[in-house]
């Protein structure tokens, strides 16, 4: 199964728009002036928690179109929207404790923000693992379904720890709890290169997400084949 | 912080937060790779199996 043109133009695209994205970080935002240039890792933490976020909606939708439909299609979307979530708020869960050790004296603390993350990550982490423990695939599927909708309530909560509880961690869009720390007013080139980060970890999500939905189809024609020769 | 006066050298976390990202993307990009090799490598083998079950 080799890969089709458009997708071949998307993954070149892609890492056109990462390279991009990195000389924008490292050479057309400003260093800001409190933080140093630790602050650049901003652009990538916060787009890498977007990714994540807008995998498991992904997930979300095409768990409820699996239940309804029963297009076995709709779980392989699925379980690939789930990997990529994972990985992509590992990065941003590391990434903001790396930014965490200059800026608030410690790589980890029990913050509202710092803790749903956490919670977040290890549903889907335990969503993945779950899938491996059940040996029916159609009951498989149908776990996985209800699950994709139900550990979805951790994103939103996620989202909004930082807008209704009590927190140390800064809020970039919007106003920030006065106890926040690592706050800054970004300037018109630091939010050109914020916007263009999200931008560009979109079409990466679009990317990956289409190479494995490639894979879990090629995994179920080689099942499909293995019992074939199976049964001759 | 507020004292003081001036910007913090915090380049070596910079470079760390970014190792993160390249090393988390770069190991996912090879194991899709590898994932995919591997299967397309079954299918083929599978395959001609079955055309030796076939003669």
């Amino acid at each position: 199964m080799q890969p089709n043109r458009s997708l071949r133009i998307l993954t070149m695209s892609t890492g056109l728009l990462v390279l991009l994205s990195l000389y924008m970080i490292f050479f057309y935002a400003p260093r800001e002036i409190i933080m140093g240039d630790v602050q650049r890792v901003f652009y990538y933490h916060v787009a890498a928690g977007w990714v994540g976020a807008l995998a498991f909606l992904v997930t979300l939708i095409v768990s409820i179109l699996y239940l309804v439909t029963n297009n076995v299609r709709w779980d392989q979307v699925a379980i690939s929207s789930v990997e990529i979530g994972v990985v992509f708020t590992t990065m941003n869960i590391a990434s903001g404790s790396i930014w965490a050790r200059p800026i608030w004296n410690t790589w980890w603390t029990w913050d509202p923000r710092l803790t749903t993350a956490t919670v977040m990550w290890l549903l889907y982490v335990a969503y993945l693992m779950l899938r491996q423990g059940l040996e029916d695939p159609e009951r498989q599927r149908r776990f996985a379904g209800v699950y994709g909708i139900v550990a979805f309530v951790s994103v939103p909560f996620t989202f909004l720890a930082i807008r209704i509880w009590r927190t140390i961690h800064p809020v970039i869009i919007g106003s920030s709890d006065p106890a926040a720390e690592g706050q800054f007013d970004m300037t018109t080139r630091m939010r050109t290169t914020f916007f263009f980060s999200l931008f560009t970890f979109t079409v990466l999500y679009t990317t990956l997400l289409w190479h494995r939905i490639r894979i879990e189809g090629l995994a179920s024609r080689v099942a499909i084949m293995k019992s074939r020769l199976w049964n001759d | 912080m507020f004292l003081q006066e001036i910007t913090p050298d915090t380049s070596v976390y910079m470079f760390l937060g970014f190792s993160v990202f390249a090393i988390l993307g770069a190991g996912y990009v090879i194991s899709l790779l590898a994932r995919s090799r591997n299967l397309r490598r079954q299918a083929d083998k599978i395959a001609q199996m079955q055309v030796e079950t076939d003669e």
